[in-house]
């Protein structure tokens, strides 16, 4: 193995062929020299630095480097590793978070390939020690602020950040931060809320975030709270993640030993106090409002805005509410700056983002990448590609209130804006990627029987609408669709989305309402031609015997739990079709191939 | 009076101490991943098993982290050699455990078929 690692990368924009020629210039030159199993040269994601062009760094050295040209290889080669004489030309200091990440995380294409802020420490400390997190300069971010910000400085470096809500809105954060600032308070009392109810189906970003590193979500909240004037803090957490609950009580008790939580944290009058609330797992009890009358006892459904939490929230009180990795964002950008954290991303869209790649990747897992990246890097460089060299169909991510993306829509970037405008949304971080094997009108009555479960019942469009919706898309994947089924589901989505109380209903019909955009004759051919192109839906599927395949064994006929195959031995058998209820058995048992479905 | 960054910085000098003395003087770090995911795919008898057989190892330091990621590759074993890249191995069984002491913590060699390759 290699002792010494070059890291090479170029900024966003800077042309590719260029850092190309400087990589075959040294692989050329550390050869010459006889260096080629001592050191390797990497190729790094393109960094966020705006005029440095190319970037270089020297690992496990922690040297860096920036516009590097043909003579600074030289120099390098010659004057460092050869000679041991640090080069001074060009060198610079960058000490920020994300450059531990090479060195953690060791040399592998799936991490080489992201960029974590987020999950800055997940998979590399003891989520169990503080003296891990702190030697992470863990509450670092805390202590600094303590030392030398007010809560409006707080507040402008969040502002300079662009940090917007991971929760799934986007909202920018600081806004919210300064409402919450402002809001008067009768009592004097105000509260800071972790939302880790995390109720989309297949999500799990937040979870393996608290598993993998509580402490940041904590110094994220003490922080929050010192902005803002609040004193106290509630992380709503759903009972079925006890490692998560267990882990998060460990990191509170230890933080409050070490005074990064309770009174007068690190000797200063700020006081700071964390409990946790434990969520049943009802997927609306993630919305603001219904979270905190949740907390506050009642039952957990939503009520209208204004007034917004941040004026009137839990207990009558100004709250902010934030979401797992929007908190766990907050440490880097008090530490690293507003400014650093801006470079990261797209103009509106800023930092990285957390995804569950999941679905029919090679690689499934949690990633992060910097906002920018498109959908097609993701499935393609560290997903893998599509499993067993099927075809790609569609990528769905924003969970029940986003939708399914199609193959032309894969270079769309990453943020905010360009995923609304493709149809899905960013959502909380859930991301399916799906093969030609899967039916759209199934994905999206799999999505819309989730939020109707889901709806809390409190307002017509919603409970009422997404039942009829749902009906629809039954019969159709029965084949009992009719002709102006999709129009009155067009028209039922729509009326929803505008007439729901909250999100839950008023993005419930986005995934059908994106795969009747992109998928269409899908549904049209269930209902015309009572077709399923992925021999999903059941009822659909006509299951024949192939006459020159059948040798007659029999074997089907036997299986059949309704009698209804018919055949003398040794010769061709047959299906009666009005008999048949699809169980697939026959299918199944046939060793020759002969049966099919169509 | 010392500010909070102060009081920050001692506390990080005696983590330091505290840490280098557990963990980063070791010859060896073995860490096993911990999270929901990764014991469901069988991780806690796996850190148990390092824990027991390198019990008496004063080179060795078995420890936690949290998840990497990887669902599709767990359990996750990161073997972290002092001054060296972690060494990734992924789907680790209670069969594997002795080769990866024997092989890379006792000879140094890297365990080839068990490594995470991308
Ligand atoms: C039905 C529904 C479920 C939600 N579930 C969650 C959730 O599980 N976690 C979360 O952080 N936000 C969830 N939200 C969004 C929250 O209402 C809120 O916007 C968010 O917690 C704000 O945090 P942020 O600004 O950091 O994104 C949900 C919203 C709706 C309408
Ligand atoms: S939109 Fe649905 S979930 Fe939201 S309040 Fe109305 S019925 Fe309840
Ligand atoms: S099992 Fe296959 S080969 Fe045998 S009778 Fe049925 S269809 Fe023909
Ligand atoms: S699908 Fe089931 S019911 Fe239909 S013919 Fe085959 S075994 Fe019989």
């Amino acid at each position: 193995m290699e002792e010494k690692y070059i890291l090479l990368s170029k900024n966003f924009g800077y042309q590719q062929s260029k850092l190309n020629e400087i990589v075959e210039y040294t692989k050329k030159k550390l050869a010459e020299k006889n260096l080629t199993g001592k050191v390797a040269v990497k190729l790094r994601l393109d960094n966020y630095y705006i005029n440095e062009q190319i970037l270089l760094s020297i690992l496990p050295d922690k040297l860096h480097y920036t516009k590097v040209d043909f003579k600074l290889i030289d120099e390098i080669i010659d004057d460092y590793l050869i000679n041991g004489k640090i080069v001074e030309r060009n060198r610079f200091q960058c000490d920020e978070l994300l450059n531990r990440f090479f060195e953690n995380f060791g040399d592998y294409n799936y991490f080489n390939k992201q960029l974590r802020l987020t999950l800055r420490n997940c998979g590399i400390i003891d989520p169990e020690s503080i003296d891990d997190y702190i030697l992470a300069d863990g509450f670092k971010a805390l202590a600094k602020m303590l030392t030398k910000m007010k809560p409006l400085d707080v507040i402008e470096e969040m502002r300079k950040s662009g940090l917007r809500g991971r929760g799934g809105g986007g909202y920018p954060t600081y806004i919210k931060w300064t409402n919450g600032h402002r809001a008067k308070s009768e009592t004097g009392q105000k509260y800071i809320i972790c939302n880790a109810d995390e109720g989309d189906p297949g999500a799990f970003m937040d979870r393996s975030t608290i598993e993998g590193d509580p402490f940041s979500i904590i110094e994220g909240m003490a922080i929050a709270g010192y902005a803002v004037g609040a004193d106290k803090g509630y992380v709503y957490i759903r009972a079925e993640y006890p490692l998560a609950i267990k882990r998060l009580e460990n990191a509170i008790k230890l933080a409050k030993e070490n005074n990064f939580l309770g009174k007068n944290i690190l000797g200063t009058n700020f006081n700071f106090e964390i409990d946790l609330r434990l969520g049943a797992g009802a997927f609306v009890c993630g919305e603001e409002t219904a979270l905190i009358a949740s907390i506050e006892g009642r039952r957990g459904t939503p009520r209208p805005r204004p007034p917004y939490p941040s004026i009137k929230g839990l207990f009558g009180c100004p709250t902010v509410i934030n979401n797992v990795e929007t908190l766990a964002n907050v440490p880097v950008i008090i530490l690293d700056g507003g400014d650093f954290f801006a470079r990261i991303g797209t103009e509106q869209s800023k930092g990285t983002k957390v995804f569950a790649l999941a679905g029919k990747v090679n690689n499934t897992g949690l990633i992060e990448i910097p906002m920018g990246t498109t959908i097609r890097e993701i499935i393609y460089n560290i997903g893998g590609g599509i499993a067993n060299n099927r075809k790609f169909k569609a990528v769905q991510t924003g969970g029940p209130s986003g939708g399914c993306i199609p193959e032309d829509f894969l270079d769309t970037p990453i943020d905010y804006d360009s995923l609304i405008h493709a149809g899905s949304m960013m959502g909380s971080g859930g991301m399916i990627v799906m093969d030609d094997n899967t039916c759209m009108v199934d994905v999206s009555k799999f999505f819309l029987d989730f939020t109707q479960n889901e709806s809390c019942g409190k307002c017509t469009p919603c409970r009422e609408g997404t039942k009829r919706m749902l009906e629809i898309l039954q019969r159709i994947t029965e084949g009992k669709g009719e002709l102006d089924d999709i129009e009155k589901l067009e028209r039922l989505g729509e009326t929803i989305k505008l007439s729901s109380l909250c999100g839950l209903g008023q993005s419930a019909p986005n995934p059908i309402l994106t795969a009747l955009r992109y998928f269409r004759e899908e549904f049209e051919e269930h209902i015309k031609d009572k077709k399923c192109r992925a021999h999903i839906c059941k009822k659909l599927i006509e299951y024949f015997i192939l006459e020159d395949k059948c040798i007659g064994c029999g074997a089907c006929k036997r299986k059949c739990p309704v009698n209804c195959i018919s055949g003398e031995p040794k010769k061709l058998h047959t299906i009666d079709q009005s008999k048949c209820i699809k169980c697939g058995a026959c299918f199944e048992t046939c060793k020759f191939n002969a049966i099919i479905q169509r | 009076m010392a500010t909070p960054l102060e009081l920050w910085e001692s506390k990080y000098e005696k983590s330091k101490e505290k840490i280098d003395n557990l963990k980063y003087s070791k010859k060896f770090i073995v860490l096993v991943g911990s999270a929901t995911c990764e014991n469901a795919a069988g991780a806690t008898k796996l850190l148990e098993l390092f824990r027991n057989k390198l019990a008496d190892n004063n080179d060795v330091y078995v420890g936690i982290t949290g998840c990497t990621g990887r669902c599709s590759k767990e359990p996750i074993v990161q073997i972290i050699e002092k001054g060296r890249l972690p060494i990734k191995y992924c789907q680790i069984k209670i069969d594997d455990v002795d080769k990866l002491i024997n092989e890379h913590i006792k000879n140094g060699r890297i365990v080839n078929e068990l490594l995470l390759t991308d």
